[in-house]
């Protein structure tokens, strides 16, 4: 009871320290500036750590797809192998068949988003904490959406898409092109900026031990499961969007009606 | 000062729907593995995926709630 | 927060996501894409292979069995055959060796008869030939010694016998 009372005493009497501490995580930072004529353009740290991730991505990529064979192929060509058809099997399956251009789109969104949401491991702050990041990606997926729907059925077939199922629902659809996005960007951002205040707090009260029993769930678990959710939802919309509307409903259920009613008089008699 | 706080508390009252709805998930999808063992993978990715999407409205409060402590 | 969010910022995290789709699309996916293909290709290719080369070894199991069963038939026509032939010449040949045996039984026969009378007529000359030596022996010996007297004595009473008789 000794320790835990003078702990919670710790806890309570460095209070100014937590808050500025939180603030500070909170806080986005610059890393450097450039002037553009008389503009001065300031690029963030998020920015910078992204930058960072690009870089690994890209070299990891690069690293790993030397020397390609089809048959006899190394331990590291089938894990690489494994890896991709594995990330891409999972938009297959949510695109279906008309999808299929928009794949490599997503596949490197889940990377990128996996590598970010993970960063406070290394030591960096996540990207995905700053807002723009996630404001940006939101904008780009809702973007992704309308230019497919566009581009599936012409603007038109686009305008008509709104009135489905229902024309009653018309209103919530447009304003479903604001909500959505704006739902992505906030679970993200959310999820990263709690885990990393989390974290924070948790070094804070225990430098040595309760961090790195907790960040197995808040950073990996996490991280790795929003990266998913956001390119699993954005895959879903886009499905959505791309699908043919199906045929009106009084014609089907007629026939069903008709159907069940001859099945019945057939098992009866 | 004093209000800020009770806002900060009221915006985290947001946690509860997402706990009762989580729960809620978590029994349905004990009832059906026990229904079905063999697609208890199957059920478990599912049950992953609900209970993150669920979430999303607890963090919306949290996110207020942190945004009301610390910039207002 | 919200006054830490300026349009610059969101444009460079655009940017970079565009090139990163970019990196990755050239790095990562068009290699792995193409080997997959490949792989696939080689696959496709073996299957077809493999069926070509069962459907024309039913085939050819097919026409072989056909054969057989004409061989088969021409086996069999051609054995009946032979045998037939065979038997025909059997009989041929044994009704030949039968005449030619009692040809040459009766040739035998014949010759064997001729050469009886030949060697009886032969035999004939040859005992006369004795005979005629033997009674010149006799004739010579006669004279030079004059004993058939009594031979002539003989002849004379048995002559005069039988004159007197």
């Amino acid at each position: 009871m000794g320790v835990l009372q003078e702990t919670v005493f710790e806890i309570l009497h460095n209070s100014e320290n937590v808050a500025d501490m939180i603030g500070e995580k909170m806080a986005v930072n610059e890393a450097f500036h450039f002037t553009i004529g008389n503009m001065r353009i300031a690029v963030d740290d998020g920015i910078f750590v992204s930058w960072i991730v690009i870089v690994v991505l890209a070299v990891l990529a690069f690293c790993l797809t030397r020397n390609l064979k089809v048959t006899n192929i190394s331990k590291r060509q089938a894990a690489v192998e494994f890896v991709v058809t594995k990330l891409e099997g999972i938009f297959y399956n949510t695109l279906g068949e008309h999808g299929k251009e928009y794949v490599p789109y997503l596949t490197t969104v889940l990377l990128f988003l996996g590598l970010s949401n993970i960063m406070a491991v290394f030591g960096f702050k996540p990207p995905t904490r700053d807002l723009n990041v996630t404001i940006a990606l939101a904008v780009m997926s809702i973007v992704l959406v309308q230019a497919a729907s566009i581009r599936r059925h012409n603007v038109f077939g686009w305008i008509k898409q709104f009135a489905q199922p229902t024309p009653v629902v018309t209103v919530f659809n447009i304003l479903d092109i604001f909500t959505r996005p704006l739902s992505l960007c906030m679970r993200l951002f959310g999820n990263i900026l709690g885990a990393f205040v989390i974290m924070g707090l948790l070094e804070h009260i225990l430098p040595i031990f309760l961090p790195a029993v907790f960040c197995l769930y808040f950073d990996f678990f996490d991280g790795l499961l929003q990266a998913y959710i956001f390119t699993f939802l954005t895959g879903i919309y886009i499905h959505e969007a791309i699908e043919d509307p199906e045929p009106k409903e009084k014609k089907v259920k007629k026939k069903k009606k008709k159907a069940v009613a001859a099945e019945t008089a057939a098992v009866e008699a | 000062m004093e209000f800020i706080a009770i806002g900060a508390g009221i915006a985290i009252l947001t946690g509860a729907g997402a706990g009762l709805g989580i729960g809620i998930a978590a029994g349905r999808a004990a009832e059906a593995v026990s229904r079905q063992p063999d697609a208890s993978g199957k059920i478990t990715s599912i049950l992953i995926l609900g209970c993150a999407l669920a979430e999303s409205t607890a963090i919306y409060g949290l996110v207020i709630a942190l945004l009301i402590l610390f910039t207002l | 927060m919200f006054e830490s969010i300026n349009a610059p910022n969101i444009i460079f995290t655009v940017i970079n996501i565009l090139i990163l789709l970019i990196a990755m699309k050239f790095f990562l996916f068009k290699p792995i894409h193409k080997v997959i293909a490949k792989r696939q290709q080689l696959i496709n290719d073996s299957v077809a292979e493999a069926e070509a080369m069962k459907a024309s070894v039913a085939e050819m199991e097919r026409e072989h069995r056909e054969s057989l069963a004409g061989v088969e038939e021409e086996k069999a026509a051609i054995i009946k055959s032979a045998r037939d032939h065979a038997v025909h010449e059997r009989d041929k040949i044994i009704e030949e060796a039968q005449e030619k045996a009692q040809a040459i039984l009766n040739e035998a026969k014949s010759e064997a008869g001729l050469r009886k009378k030949e060697i009886l007529n032969q035999t004939q000359s040859e005992i006369s030939e004795i005979v005629v030596t033997a009674v010149e022996k006799l004739m010579l010996q006669k004279q030079a010694v004059g004993a058939d007297d009594a031979l002539y004595d003989e002849f004379l009473t048995k002559a005069g016998d039988d004159h007197d008789n």
